[in-house]
């Protein structure tokens, strides 16, 4: 059964050729893993792991700008919602994208932290064949405020407190139809720097609708 | 366990604990961190829970229970101290249900007996309803002081709310030389909810009535009186000039020189130079204050040596703070350090 699948798996990959035409440049896979969705396309993604889970669309527009909804959650407990656009910068066989969100930051107790936050990444990758090897560089910024009260309730000091994290990931995506495909990868996110973060992993899948050329 | 632990160990291929002891100047000391916490998380405030929280790798942060459980046992705690080459803790009993929270006498019991030849402990009381608990109270502390390797007792006005200078409380200290327990107090404002800041429950010159009434009780002075709300030097003068003055005072500089308590980096250094430069570098007494969070107990350690270095403290005075001043106050075995 295993080797059935492994055997699968090679054989899938010699029909990639396909894949490089360029009306498949624009597959959902790739709009979301190295950025920036075709014209007219809707790509939309998901993924599931630990610990983050996210949600994402990608309205493609003339000359590579894409708007972008998504929402980010680290263990139910720290969402990210934002929206922003993103820009294809170089999109031959090797793609370079970057992105620029701005939203929340929203994290319950013990330890709250709720304040508006801006992230700018960066992804990079290429196609091989029905695979998409990319990495994500980012920069986020959060700010919330911290209040220490007393016994009565009476604020004894208020203080602003600024987040930065360097969000990062490393994955492969794979092209599973022309419109649907998967990815899995390594989290790497440093968050509150310098404090120390543990690497994650996940599993995506990616979605898209619209003209395909 | 430590989830990541095992990650680290295989990427490094060893892991065995280092061998006991530090150096300075050249010299290996043996280290007994004379503060450390033990505890059960849920007796432990949100509030406070939040500032351990805080302190945790992310994302485990976010969901500390499973962490903070962890971290809080004994097993934990030795898992620390090997980490930082540190021979011997005390544990901490705390009754301060309306601040951070309650860890029974019992519970530091059942913990150190993880290794009794390594961890000892500090007994408390509740002192909510002295008129009418007090009598009680001081009962259960006689009986804690009673149990093998309860050493002294931990005391926090701030926290459990009660005047330094009370002279209600002082039967407290007559238990504590009865059992030739020496007696911890935090001494310094404390940014946990729902604690006490004013002068008579920080400041560590309201203690010295009780200090000079009771010249057969050692008092440490935790934290010297270190403003820890607006992360300064506070009242550190005050606490060294007890110890000056009164041969039953140390000093204990937990906490204070940690990076989230330090924004300056320098003030470890500083409460230490003051205690040096007033002739009593000799009654200092390590603790830490943790384990906080995994790598905190190491990271404490590491800081002092260097804040220890800065202050230009010189190698028997930093092995008094560092081993000995714990084992002579606490009758615990002289430590000594193995060789790489």
């Amino acid at each position: 059964m295993t080797a059935a699948v492994l055997v699968g798996a090679l054989l899938i990959p010699s029909h990639a050729g396909d894949f490089d035409r360029q009306i498949k440049q624009g597959h959902a896979t790739r709009a979301l893993l190295l950025g920036g969705s075709g014209e007219g396309h809707v790509n939309t993604g998901a993924s599931l792991g630990t610990p983050w889970i996210t949600a994402t669309a990608h309205v493609g527009l003339a000359g590579g700008w894409t708007p972008i909804v998504e929402v980010q959650a680290a263990k139910l407990k720290r969402a990210q919602p934002a929206v922003g656009v993103g820009k294809r910068w170089i999109d031959r066989r090797w793609r370079l994208s970057g992105e620029a969100v701005f939203g929340w930051t929203l994290q319950g107790d013990p330890n709250p932290f709720r304040g508006p936050a801006a992230e700018v990444r960066v992804k990079g990758g290429r196609a091989v064949g029905r695979f998409v090897p990319y990495v994500h560089l980012g920069m986020r910024s959060s700010r919330t405020t911290d209040r220490v009260e007393d016994t009565t309730g009476a604020v004894l000091r208020e203080s602003v407190r600024w987040e930065t994290s360097l969000p990062g990931a490393l994955g492969v995506g794979f092209l599973l139809t022309d419109r649907i495909g998967l990815d899995v990868a390594l989290d790497l996110p440093w968050m509150d720097v310098p404090a120390p973060s543990i690497p994650g992993v996940h599993v995506g899948v990616q979605g898209g609708f619209g003209r395909t050329r | 366990m430590h989830t990541w632990r095992p990650v680290v160990c295989l990427a490094a291929f060893a892991c065995g604990p280092p061998p006991k002891g530090v150096d300075y100047r050249g010299t290996r000391l043996a280290v007994v961190d004379m503060h450390l916490h033990t505890g059960e998380w849920d007796e432990i405030p949100p509030s406070t829970q939040g500032f351990l929280a805080e302190n945790f790798p992310f994302p485990f942060g976010l969901r500390p229970e499973q962490v903070g459980e962890d971290v809080l046992t004994g097993a934990s705690i030795l898992d620390e101290l090997d980490e930082a080459a540190i021979s011997a803790a005390l544990l901490f009993a705390v009754y301060a249900p309306r601040s951070v929270g309650v860890a029974t006498n019992e519970l530091v019991q059942r913990e150190r007996r993880t290794d009794p030849n390594r961890l000892w402990g500090l007994a408390s009381l509740p002192v909510d309803d002295w008129d009418q608990a007090g009598p009680e109270a001081l009962e259960q502390l006689a009986a804690a002081l009673d149990e093998d390797g309860m050493v002294g007792i931990k005391l926090a006005h701030a926290h459990m709310h009660f005047r330094m200078d009370d002279p209600a409380y002082w039967p407290i200290y007559e238990v504590a030389a009865a059992y030739n327990a020496p007696v911890y107090l935090h001494t310094g404002p404390s940014p946990f909810e729902g604690t006490r800041r004013e002068a008579e429950y920080t400041h560590p010159a309201w203690m010295e009535a009780a200090v000079a009434a009771h010249p057969n009780v050692q008092f440490l002075m935790g934290h010297m009186g270190y403003d820890f709300v607006n992360k300064k030097l506070g009242e550190v003068d005050a606490a060294v000039d007890l110890a000056v003055r009164y041969d039953n005072v140390w000093l204990e500089p937990s906490a204070l020189g940690s990076t989230g308590s330090d924004p300056t980096d320098q003030n470890l250094t500083a409460v230490l130079r003051k205690a040096k430069a007033v002739g009593v570098a000799a009654k200092v007494v390590y603790g830490s204050d943790g384990p906080q969070a995994p790598g905190f107990v190491k990271s404490y350690l590491e800081r002092t040596l260097v804040a220890l270095e800065a202050a230009d403290y010189s190698v028997p005075e930093a092995k008094l703070m560092l081993a000995d001043n714990a084992s002579s106050l606490f009758g615990l075995p002289t430590f000594q350090p193995e060789q790489p």
